[in-house]
């Protein structure tokens, strides 16, 4: 199976976060989603048991855990992906900057927060800071990313009007 | 006659040296390899934020079981997070 890095034409690093996530028993992308969704990302909840060995956030932070969702070296697996964008939330602007600079993965983050500047507009000062720590990121094409759609529910048309559209976030 | 400042790749590497119980070999490239390797001339580069460096592949088995080598990395990054300083890109050449 393609890893996340071959889709989008990068080559991936050997990751010290990584093998201390391995160290913790986090072996396999789908441990990380489990970890997320032990740790708020309940809509992955249903396809997803949630970890019941989270190591701790002094072990494995948040902001290290999106990292970990978005490596490069990880299967291609789109809902790892959406369980990033969804964690996010839980995460401090400036720290997931600087885990996402050390781990190669800013440009799949920027095309997370860009989508979240036109559709999570009650948290725009956080996803504009976020991309501005970020810096600018070469863009990437379009479909290899999940769509923007993936990263919210949306409301159809209802009896009181059109639907509405909230990003996903963690309570 | 004033002394240059010390670069970041060399407070990077020496703060990873503190961290090491033994020799440990890797290969630097990128900007720091400029500052460090190139005098005047890679001074340019002194303020760049982190050292990338080459794992050789043939080294890489007893590279991975390198327990100290790795919690120096991680000791690293995080004696240096406040400043934005950081090794973590560390490829190999396989």
């Amino acid at each position: 199976m393609a890893t996340l890095a071959q889709e989008l034409g990068e080559t991936t690093h050997c990751s010290a976060l990584l093998r201390n996530a391995r160290f913790v028993g986090l072996n396999s992308t789908d441990d990380f989603i489990r970890l997320a969704v032990a740790r708020g990302c309940y809509h992955y909840g249903p396809g997803y048991l949630p970890s019941k060995n989270d190591p701790g956030l002094a072990v494995i932070s948040n902001e290290e855990l999106v990292a970990l969702l978005l490596l490069g070296s990880n299967e291609y697996e789109p809902f790892a992906i959406r369980c990033a964008a969804q964690l996010i939330c839980s995460c401090e602007a400036k720290s997931l900057a600087m885990v996402a600079r050390r781990e190669r993965v800013e440009r799949s983050l920027a095309y997370i927060a860009k989508a979240a500047c036109k559709y999570d507009t009650n948290r725009a000062g956080f996803w504009t800071q976020l991309l501005d720590y970020l810096g600018e990121q070469a863009p990437i094409p379009e479909g290899i990313m999940p769509h923007w759609s993936r990263f919210v529910s949306q409301t159809g048309v209802t009896r009181k009007g059109q639907g509405s559209i909230s990003w996903l976030k963690c309570p | 006659m004033a002394e240059m400042p010390i670069s970041n790749p060399e407070r990077i590497l020496r703060i990873l040296d503190s961290y090491l119980e033994k020799e440990t070999r890797i290969i630097l490239f990128g900007r720091a390899a400029l500052a460090l390797g190139f005098g005047k001339l890679g001074s340019q580069f002194a303020k760049t934020m982190d050292v990338d460096a080459i794992l050789p592949a043939v080294e890489m088995g007893k590279t991975e079981a390198d327990a100290q080598f790795w919690k120096a990395i991680e000791l690293t990054n995080k004696s240096l997070m406040h400043e934005g300083l950081y090794v973590s890109h560390l490829f190999t050449d396989g």
